[in-house]
């Protein structure tokens, strides 16, 4: 089976990286001057006190030995203990991952139609107004930073218009949250059949998910328009052309067929860029998920749950980019295992 | 056999140049070079036209709309934004452009060494990149600019490290295309030393290979640099820089504040912008050739 | 395999320039995982470079003689044998004895468009080998700039330009002067002339064959052209499938190769005034 025993080479081909990647993580968060003890105990405690502290936290041990216990800890699913929360990591991250799925899902389900109907629509007219036009919504997508994207639909849709709550999270202070079983709430209170929280929660994701939106499909839209631009240039598409073929027809028959596998590839990298956002659409709409909790625990220095985030959103990315190369495998085995 | 019946052609060399086609300089290079100059000025010109400086405290004019007295209004404690909006200009682009040319630096350095040293030291070095890739470019220069102290220095060198590996991964690729040509053979043959053969010969042929995405990795580093300091972790007050003052501005954007972030929002974008449109310009000069 | 028997031999012999003796190369290619493909590129090669004169290696594509004279220069590892120039075996040297043999022996391409590094003026490319090598500096510098300039043909000004500029004979008169620069030994001129217009391989095949005399030089000239190797050399070897067939003089070669396939090379050559095998007639025996 060429597929399966491909993705066993390419599985194994990431275990290098992410032992990698954990390295980077642990010295970043841990082994670095910004004293982790020191932050916690504040500045003007005896030495004593810092050695106690030093000590509970297990970064009295050389660093090898720390980072040794930090693998194990991690293959026992032990993500350590955050001092703000007073909880578990896990538990932390449990209750907080929900609430980003359902954010970057969201964004992601709109993102690669809306991108590819753009870029298509865009390339099939060029020249036209309706080229123009997204070509300078792409331009202004790439440019605008999400988080003051957030802010201004907020002063404009909440404070101006008021058709939205207040960026508050997830559902209004009032709300009940739905019962738990998908975790996503836009789903739960469905399943509950409670519309009128449906349309809270609604109302809730629709800045923070069009901010997202706005800005990830942007690219998506240039690359899709510039594969697009060859592939109508090409000779094929032009004897279809020639020979009386209508240009919708051109498009949907041949160009479409051949972007699909460039769109796989973008969707790894749109993964990359909407964790990377919804580190600051979070912080913007207080969205209680996992990018929130870490820059929340980095800003008091409370490392367990930074470590955790980072491991989180980086294995996401490099099982992304696996399945991405799996999956372009599958459609076209002549790719090779990257060496 | 041929003898010498025919003398050596003493040949001047015809400069063989392609005809001066006649190029249309394209509009948008125009433009994003436009808005660099236009920012150049505006952060020249505004300090001393307003009178005050980016940090000058006005009593009694905290949270000022804009109006004909102050054209950008005035921050929470009171500041000129006009006049910071202007200034921040210069934090965001040597920022922006350092990092930039630090990570081409570093990238071309470990290319050059990746692409020609033995098996296990590009193993190793391609390795490294692949890690750094492993990471949203954001997360990663989020940890690293978090895990050092905050400053200039630390913001600088994380945005280099995550812009890092294209430039490394490109320079690897060209090297192992220019090692191959005739010319590296031929240095070879002349008996120099392989490092100079690198760094002579080799790696200013692979250069422009490289220089493709500079303009397009600035406007990212400008992205970068106001998302971290718009979470704290980039540029400290009192400086001004874009992120920074979006970031003080968060906390009246309910209460209808809106100008204490609109202005360096729009600075953010009409700088990146610029940069887009110059990268635009660029690839459609280049496809003329 | 014994190796070709040399029937030049015993005419004269000068201390030779570069012996070779059972010089082979394999390839190998495939990963660790895959089945490894050997494909042996030369096999046991021996001959020997006599001062002065111009030693033709000649043979179809992938015959081997390219690869055989990239291994004569170092610019490949060989598998097996000795590669003695000027008396030392040149083999397995490395590093810094290696670097400055290296200059005793110079190679033109076949490629004058990639032989130049683009970014290097035509003076900076000449200038390179004669401070490292030579440590000309100042005026002695300019002088043998000019000088190379002018022994192969192309005027002063073009030490200001860049490789892109010049045609493909231009280029090649410039790789020509930079091999010069290092007064070597041994040229290898790998198919110096086979990129070129015909007109144009007529000019460098003369500047070869003028230079030839004037310096003195001894050359290894490769080319799959037996016209051109006629032009040039006094001896050939023959080379098919990685192996060194004959080598003869060049006048024996045209009289009468001992070989069926030197002979086959030979009559497959053009020539004005010779019928052409009669293909239509074999067909109907």
């Amino acid at each position: 089976m060429a597929v399966l025993s491909y993705a066993l080479r390419r599985l194994a081909w990431t275990i290098p990286t992410l032992f990698g990647a954990l390295v980077v993580i642990f010295f970043l968060t841990q082994a670095v001057p910004g004293n982790a003890a020191l932050a916690r105990v504040g500045l003007s405690v005896d030495p004593e006190t810092i050695a106690a502290v030093k000590a509970s936290m297990g970064i009295d041990q050389p660093i090898p030995v720390q980072f040794w216990i930090y693998l194990q800890n991690i293959f026992h699913g032990d993500l350590g203990h955050s001092w703000k929360t007073g909880n578990e990591v896990t538990f932390d991250l449990a209750q907080r991952i929900p609430a980003t799925i359902e954010l970057a899902l969201l964004t992601l389900i709109i993102t690669v139609p809306v991108g590819v109907a753009l870029g298509v629509l865009a390339a099939t007219w060029p020249g036209s107004w309706l080229d123009r036009t997204i070509q300078g919504y792409a331009l202004l997508g790439m440019g605008i930073p999400v988080f003051w994207l957030g802010m201004m639909c907020i002063f404009v849709f909440y404070f101006l218009l008021g058709w939205v709550p207040p960026p508050s999270g997830r559902i209004g202070i009032l709300d009940i949250a739905p019962p738990y079983v998908t975790g996503l709430y836009t789903v739960d209170s469905l399943i509950a059949g409670n519309l009128q929280l449906f349309g809270s929660v609604v109302s809730r994701l629709i800045l923070p998910v069009a901010s997202l939106v706005f800005v990830c499909a942007a690219p998506l839209v240039v690359m899709v328009y510039n594969i697009m631009g060859v592939q109508l240039r090409s000779d094929h598409i032009r004897a279809a052309t020639a020979a009386g073929l209508p240009r919708g027809e051109v498009v949907r028959r041949f160009a479409l067929k051949n972007i699909m596998i460039p769109v796989l590839t973008m969707v790894a990298h749109l993964s990359r860029l909407l964790l990377g956002g919804a580190v600051l659409v979070e912080t913007v709409f207080a969205w209680p998920g996992v990018a929130r909790y870490a820059v929340e625990s980095m800003q008091v220095a409370d490392l367990a749950p930074l470590q955790a985030v980072v491991l989180l959103i980086t294995g996401l990315t490099i099982a992304i980019n696996l399945i991405v190369d799996v999956s372009y495998f599958w459609i076209d085995p002549r790719v090779k295992v990257a060496a | 056999m041929t003898t010498l019946d025919q003398p050596l052609a003493t040949l001047a060399a015809p400069a063989a140049r392609s005809k001066p086609a006649r190029k249309r300089w394209p509009l948008s290079l125009t433009v994003g070079v436009a808005i660099l100059i236009a920012w150049v000025l505006f952060t020249i010109l505004v300090p001393p036209l307003i009178g005050r400086s980016a940090t000058d405290v006005v009593y009694g004019s905290k949270l000022l709309p804009p109006s004909p007295l102050s054209w950008f209004g005035t921050d929470a404690l009171g500041r000129d934004l006009l006049v910071r909006t202007a200034v921040a200009f210069r934090y965001d682009i040597l920022v922006a452009m350092t990092s930039v040319l630090a990570a081409a630096a570093m990238g071309l350095v470990l290319g050059a060494i990746a692409g020609t040293a033995p098996e296990w030291i590009d193993n190793l070095l391609m390795g490294i990149t692949d890690v750094i890739s492993a990471f949203p470019n954001f997360v990663l220069a989020l940890a690293m600019a978090a895990a050092f102290s905050p400053s200039p220095t630390t913001l600088v060198l994380s945005i280099a490290i995550v812009f890092m590996p294209y430039y490394a991964r490109t320079t690897r690729a060209a090297i192992l295309t220019e090692k191959n040509k005739p010319y590296a053979d031929a240095a070879r043959a002349m008996g120099l030393h392989p490092i100079r053969i690198v760094f002579l010969h080799l790696l200013p042929n692979s250069v422009p290979y490289t220089m493709t995405l500079i303009a397009t990795d600035v406007s990212g580093a400008i992205m970068v640099t106001a998302g971290l300091s718009f979470l704290g972790f980039g540029v400290q007050p009192p400086d001004a820089e874009w992120g920074l003052m979006i970031s003080e501005g968060n906390s009246f954007i309910i209460s209808g504040e809106w100008w204490v972030s609109f202005f360096p929002g729009v600075a953010v974008m009409s700088l990146i912008s610029a940069f887009l449109l110059i990268d635009l310009g660029i690839r459609k000069i280049q496809q003329k050739f | 395999m014994t190796g070709p028997v040399d029937r030049d031999e015993g005419v004269r012999r000068p201390i030779p320039v570069l012996e070779v003796r059972g010089v082979s190369k394999v390839f190998r290619s495939g990963g660790s995982f895959g089945a490894q493909h050997m494909v042996t590129a030369v096999k046991d090669a021996s001959f020997e470079i006599r001062p002065g004169e111009a030693f033709g290696l000649i043979g179809e594509s992938g015959s081997g003689k390219s690869t055989l004279g990239r291994l004569l220069l170092r610019l490949e590892e060989p598998t097996a044998g000795q590669i003695m120039f000027m008396g030392t075996d040149i083999a397995h040297l490395t590093g810094v004895q290696l670097r400055r043999l290296r200059a005793g022996m110079q190679m033109v391409f076949q490629d004058p468009f990639n032989a130049l590094n683009p970014s290097m003026t035509v003076r900076r490319a000449l200038a390179e080998p004669l401070k490292i090598h030579r440590k000309l500096r100042g005026a002695a510098l300019d002088a043998e700039i000019a000088r190379l300039l002018d022994i192969v043909g192309l005027s002063a000004s073009a030490q200001g330009r860049l490789p892109r500029e010049f045609s493909g004979g231009q280029r090649q008169r410039i790789c020509l002067a930079r091999a010069l620069a290092l007064q070597p030994k041994l040229i290898v001129l790998d198919e110096p002339t086979s990129a070129l217009d015909v007109s144009v391989q007529a000019q460098i095949i003369n500047l070869l064959v003028d230079l030839k005399q004037q310096l003195n030089l001894t050359y290894i000239f490769i080319s799959h052209d037996l016209s051109v190797i006629g032009q040039v050399c006094d001896r050939i070897g023959v080379m098919r499938r990685g192996e060194l067939l004959e080598i003869t003089s060049r006048d024996q070669f045209i009289v009468n190769p001992e070989t069926e396939y030197a002979r086959s090379l030979r009559d497959a050559v053009p020539e004005i005034g010779r019928p052409l095998p009669d293909f239509a007639a074999e067909k109907a025996a």
